[in-house]
């Protein structure tokens, strides 16, 4: 059962625009809340990060608000710079049946990096992964 | 069309339940955010409380404790309540003690000040005391 049923009728029909414009938000806040917990939990503030990027507190707080479109590349900075390591997974199903809605995995997709010296633990979330932890795969995608 | 609106829905952790006229205050506190941005509130409130109710970890941003929940019989601190943060939307809510797994959500309200209003407290205070000393549903 899904949140959408508390604000929308059960006989509201999405249409294509409005589902996709509620992927890519549930896309971004899912990203974004997922780093403002690693945040928390490695007790950096946005300053700090902001600080570490070598960009102003605003434009992390927007970054992280999704206010401000972030790329792969930011990205792949703001984990760099808190240590962690992102996987990006694609729910093959989910794009066929254009359900509403990021498919995620039930373990968390963050993880603490050890320098990238992990390559043999990849979690498999999807038929199409990309691990950013392997670089030619990385570089194949770009 | 049937247009029925879910009271409640279950994730794969938590049910989140809305109180009476919880939709409702929604639903007013919308009208007051431009026209053109209403989608993308709505859109918002409804994947923070699918997060909530899928068990994924909220950040205290967004999530944040925002004021105490009404004395226990007891006497004893019943704790605090949440907002569902969506600036200037807030959904007030609290995690249930008599239901097991269940996130109550009061009221949500626009809040374009700082301070928590009293008014908001009490009505989540009401709906609380209704459902966990009085045994309500919701």
């Amino acid at each position: 059962m899904s949140a959408k049923e508390l604000f929308y009728g059960a006989g509201h029909e999405f249409s294509r625009a409005e589902a996709r414009a509620y992927a890519r938000e549930d896309l971004i806040y899912n990203v974004t809340e997922d780093l403002l917990v690693q945040m928390e939990e490695l007790g950096v503030t946005k300053l700090e990060l902001a600080r570490r990027l070598g960009k102003s507190r605003s434009y992390v707080t927007q970054m992280l608000s999704g206010a401000r479109n972030m790329t792969l590349g930011t990205l792949s900075d703001i984990c760099f710079e808190l240590g962690i390591t992102p996987q990006v997974g694609f729910g093959v199903e989910a794009a066929e049946t254009r359900e509403l809605g990021v498919q995620r995995d039930d373990n968390p997709v963050w993880e603490p990096s050890d320098n990238g010296v992990c390559y043999d633990v990849i979690q498999v979330l999807g038929e199409n992964v990309i691990d950013m932890r392997d670089p030619g795969q990385w570089e194949k995608v770009a | 069309m049937d247009n029925e609106f879910k009271d409640e829905i279950t994730g794969s952790a938590f049910r989140v339940v809305h109180c009476e006229g919880a939709r409702e205050s929604f639903e007013q506190a919308l009208k007051r955010v431009e026209a053109r941005k209403s989608g993308s509130f709505r859109r918002g409130m409804v994947q923070q409380i699918q997060r909530l109710a899928d068990g994924h970890k909220m950040s205290s941003e967004n999530f944040p404790i925002e004021g105490e929940l009404p004395k226990k019989l007891n006497g004893e601190s019943a704790g605090h309540f949440r907002a569902l943060k969506r600036i200037p939307v807030r959904g007030y809510c609290w995690r249930s003690e008599c239901c097991e797994n269940t996130w109550f959500i009061s009221h949500y309200v626009y809040k374009d000040y700082q301070k928590l209003k009293a008014r908001d407290t009490e009505r989540l205070g009401k709906n609380w005391i209704r459902i966990e000393v009085n045994g309500d549903e919701r």
